[in-house]
């Protein structure tokens, strides 16, 4: 259905060494496989796949945000755990009662902090306090 | 469910972040849905298997797996009990087509029964999801836990829905066609019922039938309730209370729906663009072979 010479670069797995960066590229990917089980909510399996995976995803964030030497600040933690309290109560809903709308969440979340973790922090400050969105190239580092 | 509670300064982020995000969401889409990339989806029970997480996800994933499991298994079962709903309704319409059958008729309507009654019990044969079948026989159970820590947990026992155990039940309830219904169930025919007992045999079988269609439907929405109850349950909130003393009155706030959900996500994405933190500490590894 897709050509596959058009692969684009930021969908192959990424070289370990940046785990802020994998984290990022993995909710992307998380992202992906949902919204294209969204698309085929037929295939039951591919689409029940999709989801868990993307639980287990987040349990290993969960795991890491709660380990004593989690360098984050408590807020944050707070957080990341009160989405991933979130994500356990939606999926288990998604698991017992699959449907294409309910990942709309799990798909909008994935993204919104995929874009906090490949965001570099320096620029990353100045595209979330400019209230105009000036430049396409924002905090993404997708391309690298 | 409780609502958020955001300073002012939260508020205002939020805002001009919203500004960003339209953009932020058009560029993510592209690069989320964009092309396909891998033909085929791995294998999930692979990696759920894998012993490559740490301990303390490994805690987490149990009991998140033993809920995945419980409702895969529930559902398994729910889908069987409809499907042979379906198929007793075609078994009734059977043999109440056999009344005013002739011989060579009578003859193929009770294989077509002796058809749909093995088709019953292969089907929920198939009805297991990883070796645990609720539908088959009485002797198996399932059992989920809600928390390591108390004793909560909910129990399921398996009930025999095979077309024997079926009828001997529906039969022996409204003490009619016992002999006969098992009679067909051992592959007899219509041809072998005397033609001046006929009528009342087979309204006998089918009443038979309906018995057996509400014990399908009792069983399917007892299921149903189970599923529910997991739902409603599966509350995974004291865990992370308890291992976060500061901050905990925040989570406990928290208890998101999806608008909150999107606000949070909405801030958290803030404060991670400002700091270079990440989530998982050395699970690298695991968190790429989720998705190799």
């Amino acid at each position: 259905m897709y050509p596959t010479q058009r692969r684009p670069t930021y969908s192959q797995i990424p070289p370990e060494g940046d785990p802020r960066r994998t984290e990022g590229w993995a909710l992307t990917e998380s992202a992906r496989r949902l919204a294209e089980a969204q698309r085929n909510p037929a295939d039951n399996a591919a689409f029940l796949d999709a989801v868990r995976r993307n639980w287990r995803l987040w349990t290993i964030f969960q795991a890491g945000v709660m380990s004593p030497d989690s360098p984050m600040p408590n807020e944050l933690k707070a957080n990341v755990l009160s989405l991933s309290n979130f994500i356990d109560r939606h999926t288990v809903g998604v698991l017992a009662d699959p449907s294409p709308g309910k990942l709309d969440i799990l798909i909008r979340i994935n993204r919104e902090i995929a874009a906090g973790l490949l965001a570099t922090p320096a620029t990353a400050a100045v595209t979330a306090t400019v209230s105009v969105p000036a430049k396409p190239a924002g905090g993404f580092s997708h391309s690298v | 469910m409780a609502d958020i509670t955001l300073t002012a300064t939260s508020r205002s982020n939020l805002l001009s972040l919203n500004q960003t995000t339209d953009l932020a969401n058009r560029t993510q889409t592209r690069l989320a849905t964009g092309l396909k990339v891998s033909s085929a989806i791995d294998d999930a029970a692979a990696y759920f298997a894998s012993k490559t997480l740490s301990d303390r996800a490994n805690d987490f994933s149990a009991r998140k797996d033993e809920i995945n499991q419980g409702i895969s298994t529930l559902k398994a079962a729910v889908n069987a009990t409809e499907s042979v709903d379906k198929l007793l309704k075609q078994i009734k319409g059977v043999a109440i087509s056999a009344k005013t059958a002739d011989d060579a008729g009578k003859a193929d309507l009770g294989a077509q029964f002796a058809d749909l009654l093995d088709q019953v019990n292969s089907l929920l044969g198939d009805a297991s999801y990883q070796g645990t079948n609720l539908v088959n026989s009485t002797t198996q159970s399932l059992t989920v836990r809600f928390s390591e820590v108390t004793t909560a947990q909910l129990d399921v026992s398996s009930r025999d829905l095979r077309a024997g155990a079926l009828f001997t039940a529906a039969a022996n309830a409204s003490d009619v066609g016992s002999d006969i219904a098992a009679a067909l169930i051992g592959g007899s025919s219509f041809t072998a019922i005397a033609t001046s007992a006929l009528i009342t045999t087979i309204n006998d079988i089918t009443s038979a039938v309906d018995s057996a269609v509400s014990t399908v439907r009792a069983t399917a929405s007892n299921l149903g309730s189970n599923i529910t109850l997991l739902q409603t349950r599966a509350d995974f909130t004291s865990n992370y209370v308890n291992s976060l003393t500061e901050g905990a009155d925040k989570l406990r706030l928290a208890d998101l729906n999806e608008e909150g959900a999107n606000l949070v996500a909405l801030q958290t994405r803030q404060q991670l663009a400002l700091q270079a933190l990440n989530f998982a500490g050395q699970s690298e590894q695991n968190v790429l072979s989720l998705f190799r």
